[in-house]
């Protein structure tokens, strides 16, 4: 498009679309927004799936091969860095709309398969290629035999609210995100609506904090918009940290206009003309596309001085966080961007109170904020109806770990894990025996087959004693040791405690020597240190309910559950390996006894020359021993013999 | 008090908007705590003051909760001790098992908190981290490894006196309290005021020992050892002991002393009698002189002196460039001893004995020596008097009483006055009207401000002109009110009076260890008392003082007065 193309959208975007309030009625407009949304095109649209997950799986190759192919065969097509839909799995995708059809999206589009690719798409035929499905339109004529996108099975049981342009449109480009209705929420508000009554909109909805804490969205923001002060701040808390979960990063580098969109509106409900949006340094991608977003916003003049002639003023500045977990907390993230070490404080006062540089401040989590946008545009009511009884709209998970199909996943509140895993995922990779679902570190509860049934509620969660957490949803099959899981978790928390309070601190340290101690070999095999260990797994869970009990951050008393629901869901496996120091899962290598089957031994001394440790005796062309005591289990005799004669017990 | 709520099924007076932790703590119920320190705000990093709070799922920190109407609290529940308990034995898992030989032994806050829980064995073994101790500042001693992380040095040096020369390094168990980039106290922005020292609830902040330095001098055949005891010390001891008769404190001490085989022991009380004279004049020149900058600023605290070179290159002309008592002091007696008893001025051990941390580093100024020679040899803090004299086997408890030796054994009421902040600003305002001649209709009058949280200032009419003498302690004030100075652009201050330490002196960070303001308090109060009892009021009556200009030593101008009692400002602000 030249210069006098853009300036004419964005006047046409403007004056038709973002200031009119009737712009829903009208049906002139539907035909010009079909074109910029890229739904009705003139020539050939491909798009690459260049997220995080794309890129991982070859995107960028793919994308030059691509923009090669088309160079060659002088063909005039545009060409789209997209986002991700949400079945990471598949990548690198490609979507192709050639005009007048249907749009496809090919599954795992490496760079060798381009070729085949497009020379039977531009000519109207489906390649021999995995396909995903097309997308339905009601204007357009359908591709024969393929099925629709939403009859996917990974797709068929999810409801897209939030990630309803995720991998549809061009991420960083405003205009596609007006036609598609975006930014119509922001400027109904300015224009009709006041900052309260924005906030009771938000607290009819029912919408509560997706990031772990579930407290009302609305109350947060009427708390704020009723603090008096003559500055006020709005932050997003895009530090998404937890690990098995992507979902945040994913869905802001597929539509980072939303959450410039609801950071606005947020800043506008409470009164705060500087929105901060922090998002975790590691977020390459994501910071890249949020900057070129909020440069196209400004051009149309959506942020800065003045917006849309409204006279209201709201900055919206984009902070890289240093790499810590803790920063999540809120308290600590608003540390963190006064410049100075992130470190919770105590609340009360909570920061719609008492928050950066201590004004109010409300910080919401970026899924939290993706809800807002829908809420003012379709209404409260409208977004009640999706939910259970008690939560209301939709929840994303990232769905990962060993199952069969993973990604981005948006269900609706009330959909029970097992549609989760065996709809949604597909069931357990290699058919192996389904062992439990963790939803991340941050809320270490555990779903396991006995209660598979729970919904996706809080109160569902709560009644099993776990907690939802931030959305990371990782699946676990049989060979997943779950002691050496929950040592995971307690090392993540003492590495990423912020090392202010002591039961945080020091405690994590302990509870995860205890679990060491459990899962290694002893160094000498006397009574002592059997009385450690078994003392150590004694004190484990009070040292976690101390800890749980005093520590000052939320993250802090969360640092405990993985082990306490470990105990309490997976106590035979902690007593596997305490009482008959055996990891059933055959994890944790240091508990494993190796043996030499006498019957099978050749006498070849292989196994002699290699060991480390000079374990092995015997002499030539008679079976070998291993002497236990000296054993360290490195698995350098199992490797070295040919006779299958080393036996692992 | 504004209502009642209940305490260990027991109704306790409290006052609205105030912690849970006072109102317990004034009602006599004990909550151990670690972090917690009056006038500063609170973090709730340590936990110990956790308690149960009725219709709360978790518990809460007592020093970061307001007390509630209706509230039900249980400080001794099984669930709080247990807490408590657990905490301090995780605190004791990652320390280091070496009370036995811990300076702090006996009075450390962490000791006797494991003895209040009943910790009688241990129950966590683990790793412990591997952190090494910092000797490199000539003042402060860290040792990271016994650090608990209360944060009390860290907002102590950041909010007081806003150097932050320690702060938080790494996460999680490897955090530590440490300086800049781990680099070492002496290359900081460390003032050496002492005051972290002050706060620390165990040891990992100390003092740089002079104690062996003196007990090798005191054993030493050809050395002559003198000490100069400041009047402050005096006032320190008296308080510590409870002392009735509290104007023998000096006396004792010196008998003490003697017995640990010192030669000498001057009053250092001469030295601030002179260094009061010797500002007052610099002073009244100063207001005759036309072109005079003001106001002057006092030099005799060296954290002070240290900030203002670090800092406020441009005020140092203003700094009054009189020596400290304790270098006075230190010239003073190696002259005089040296020229009494034929001595080598190497052979002169000089030991001053102060409340202060920041004599440490100010003896070990290049320009406090003289051809390689300091003018004082060791500095002992009032910790570490307590500690010789234990080492000599002598409790002051139980003490004779002997007079402090000639010349300088004197000290007026004006001596007493530097202990505290506003002592100084007054003493030098007598001077001033006493130099100036006023008619004898005038009397002087010092009128401090009543409310003393505000400004410290105050306006008096001396020879006609009217004066103003303001008085600051801590260097967030300092700080605070330079800034305030220069931005309404005053000029009616003429003499300002600096202490890097809360309550100047009397809460210097070479005083006791003690935990809130208390102490310092009951210091002031004796050295209030002092001046008050003592003989001579003003530093112009001190005979020694006298002599030593009367017999022509000491002049405006002479040798002494230009070389050996000028003080150094060096513009440190690039370093």
């Amino acid at each position: 498009m030249t210069s006098s193309n853009l300036d004419d959208t964005r006047d046409f975007l403007i004056s038709k679309v973002l200031l009119n309030p009737d712009r829903d009625a009208d049906t002139d407009l539907k035909k010009p927004l079909s074109y910029i949304a890229g739904e009705r095109i003139e020539k050939t649209l491909i798009y690459v799936g260049m997220a995080t997950c794309g890129r991982i799986a070859g995107a960028e190759k793919t994308y030059r091969s691509i923009r090669t192919y088309l160079e060659e065969h002088g063909i005039d097509a545009e060409l789209i860095e997209g986002g991700c839909m949400g079945l990471c799995q598949a990548e690198p995708v490609v979507d192709i709309q050639v005009p007048g059809k249907t749009r496809l999206s090919f599954a795992s589009v490496t760079e060798d398969k381009v070729q085949l690719l497009l020379d039977d798409v531009l000519n109207h035929t489906l390649p021999d290629l995995p396909l995903t499905g097309q997308y339905k339109s009601p204007i357009l004529r359908e591709w024969e035999q393929v099925p629709y996108m939403e009859d996917h099975p990974f797709f068929a049981g999810q409801h897209k609210m939030l990630t309803s342009n995720c991998g549809r449109i061009d991420p960083v480009s405003v205009s596609a995100y007006i036609a598609r209705g975006g930014y119509a929420a922001f400027s109904d508000c300015i224009a009709r609506f006041t900052p309260l009554q924005v906030c009771e909109k938000v607290e009819a909805s029912g919408l509560t904090g997706r990031g772990g804490g579930a407290f009302s969205t609305g109350k947060k923001w009427l708390a704020a918009s009723r603090a008096t002060s003559d500055q006020k701040y709005f932050v997003c808390n895009a530090v998404e940290s937890d690990p098995g979960s992507y979902m945040n990063r994913a869905i802001i580098e597929s539509n980072p206009h939303r959450l410039i969109e609801a950071a606005l509106i947020g800043a506008y409900a409470t009164g705060a003309n500087k929105a901060y949006i922090f998002l975790r340094k590691e977020s390459v991608l994501a910071g890249e596309r949020l900057e070129k977003a909020l440069e196209e916003a400004r051009s149309f003049g959506l942020t800065g001085h003045d917006i849309l002639g409204s006279g209201v003023n709201i900055e919206i500045v984009l902070r890289r966080g240093a790499r810590a977990f803790i920063c999540g907390e809120e308290t600590a993230l608003n540390k963190s961007l006064e410049g100075k070490r992130a470190i919770p404080a105590f609340k009360p006062p909570y920061p719609p109170e008492r928050g950066l540089w201590n004004k109010p401040t409300v910080v919401n989590n970026v899924e939290t904020l993706f809800n807002i946008p829908l809420i003012l545009r379709h209404g409260p009511d409208w977004f009640r109806e999706t939910g259970s009884e008690s939560s209301k709209g939709t929840k994303l998970f990232t769905l990962s770990g060993k199952i069969n199909r993973y990604g981005t996943v948006e269900v609706p509140m009330g959909t029970p894990f097992e549609d989760i895993v065996h709809k949604i995922g597909g069931g357990v990779k290699n058919d192996k025996a389904f062992k439990g679902i963790v939803l991340g570190i941050n809320s270490g509860s555990f779903i396991t087959n006995e209660n598979l049934d729970t919904r996706v509620d809080y109160d569902d969660l709560n009644r099993i004693g776990g907690v939802l957490g931030s959305g990371a949803c990782v699946v676990l099959d049989e060979t997943v040791c779950m002691v050496d899981l929950a040592k995971f978790f307690t090392a993540f928390f003492k590495k990423e405690s912020c090392g202010q309070c002591i039961p945080c601190r020091e405690g994590t340290a302990r509870m995860l020597e205890v679990m060491e101690n459990a899962t290694s070999r002893p160094s000498e095999n006397n009574s002592f240190q059997t009385l450690e260990r078994f003392k150590g797994v004694m004190q484990l869970k009070g040292l976690a309910a101390v800890i749980k009990d005093t520590s000052l951050c939320s993250l802090g008393k969360s640092s405990p559950n993985a082990v306490l629901n470990t105990l309490k869901f997976f106590r035979d496996e902690f007593e596997a390996h305490i009482f008959e120091r055996k990891c059933h899962a055959n994890v944790c290598t240091d508990l494993q006894v190796y043996y030499i089957d006498v019957d099978a031994c050749t006498g070849c001394t292989a196994c002699f020359k290699k060991c480390p440790m000079d374990a092995i005796i015997g002499s030539p062309r008679y079976p070998h021993f291993i002497v236990q005591e000296k054993c360290i289990a490195c698995g350098t005799c199992y490797d070295v013999c040919k006779f299958n004669a080393v036996v692992i017990k | 008090m504004d209502y009642q709520i209940e305490v260990n099924k027991n109704q306790i007076d409290v006052r609205e908007g105030e912690s849970l932790l006072t109102a317990l703590t004034r009602n006599g119920i004990k909550v151990p705590t670690l972090c917690h320190m009056n006038r500063f705000s609170p973090t709730g990093a340590c936990r110990l003051c956790v308690v149960e709070v009725e219709g709360r799922k978790d518990l809460v920190t007592s020093c970061s909760s307001q007390v509630e109407k209706g509230m039900k609290v249980s400080t001794n529940s099984q669930r709080v001790l247990r807490a408590r308990k657990s905490l301090v034995e995780l605190l004791l898992s990652n320390h280091p098992d070496d009370c036995l030989y811990c300076v702090r032994n006996g009075h450390c806050e962490l000791q006797s908190l494991a003895e209040e829980m009943n910790i009688k064995e241990r129950k966590y073994y683990g790793e412990k981290n591997t952190l090494y101790p910092d000797y490199s500042s000539p003042s402060v001693a860290r040792d990271p490894a016994k650090c608990v992380l209360c944060s009390r040095c860290v907002r102590m040096c950041e909010e007081v006196q806003v150097v932050t020369a320690l702060d938080f390094i790494s996460r999680g168990n490897q955090t530590t309290v440490n300086s800049a980039f781990n680099k070492g106290l002496n290359v900081s922005t460390c003032i050496h005021c002492g005051q972290c020292i002050q706060v620390c609830p165990t040891a990992a902040l100390i003092d740089i020992s002079h104690i062996e330095k003196v007990q090798t001098a005191l054993g030493s055949k050809d050395k002559m050892v003198v000490f100069h005891l400041s009047p402050s010390v005096g006032a320190s001891v008296a308080a510590e002991l409870k002392m009735k008769s509290r104007h023998l404190a000096m006396q004792r001490i010196t008998y003490a002393l003697k017995r640990c085989g010192a030669s000498r022991i001057f009053n250092l009380g001469f030295a601030s009698d002179v260094n009061i004279l010797e500002e007052a004049s610099i002073l009244k020149a100063r207001l005759e002189n036309e072109d005079s900058v003001f106001p002057l600023v006092s030099s005799c605290c060296p954290a002070w002196v240290r900030y203002a070179e670090d800092h406020h290159p441009e005020i140092l002309d203003q700094l009054s460039p009189v020596k400290s008592p304790q270098q006075i002091m230190g010239t003073m007696a190696k002259i005089f001893c040296a020229e009494k008893h034929d001595l080598d001025r190497e052979n002169i051990f000089s030991v001053s004995v102060t409340p202060c941390a920041g004599n440490k580093y100010e003896s070990s100024r290049e320009e406090n020596t003289h051809k390689g020679v300091s003018e004082i040899d060791a500095v002992l803090t009032v910790r570490e008097l307590f500690q010789l004299l234990r080492s000599f086997g002598l409790d002051l408890v139980q003490m004779n009483e002997d007079d402090l030796d000639e010349p300088y054994n004197e000290a007026s009421a004006v001596a007493w006055k530097h202990g505290y902040s506003g002592g100084k600003a007054e003493a030098v305002a007598e001077q001033l009207f006493y130099l100036t001649g006023n008619d004898k209709k005038e009397k002087f009058k010092f009128n401090p401000p009543k409310n003393m949280t505000g400004r410290r200032e105050t306006k008096l009419t001396i020879g006609g002109k009217q004066l103003g003498f303001a008085w600051v302690s801590s260097i967030s004030e300092a700080e605070h009110y330079l800034q305030h100075l220069k931005q309404e652009g005053r000029d009616d201050i003429h003499y300002l009076e600096v202490m890097a330490c809360l309550d100047g002196c009397v809460g210097g960070g070479g005083q006791p260890v003690s935990r809130g303001f208390e102490m310092s308090r009951a210091r002031k109060k004796v050295c209030l008392e002092m001046e008050k009892s003592a003989g001579k009021k003003y530093a112009r009556e001190n005979s020694a003082v006298n002599d030593m200009f009367k017999d022509g030593r000491l002049k405006p101008g002479n040798e002494l007065a230009e070389t050996w009692l000028k003080p150094v400002f060096t513009d440190r602000s690039s370093d």
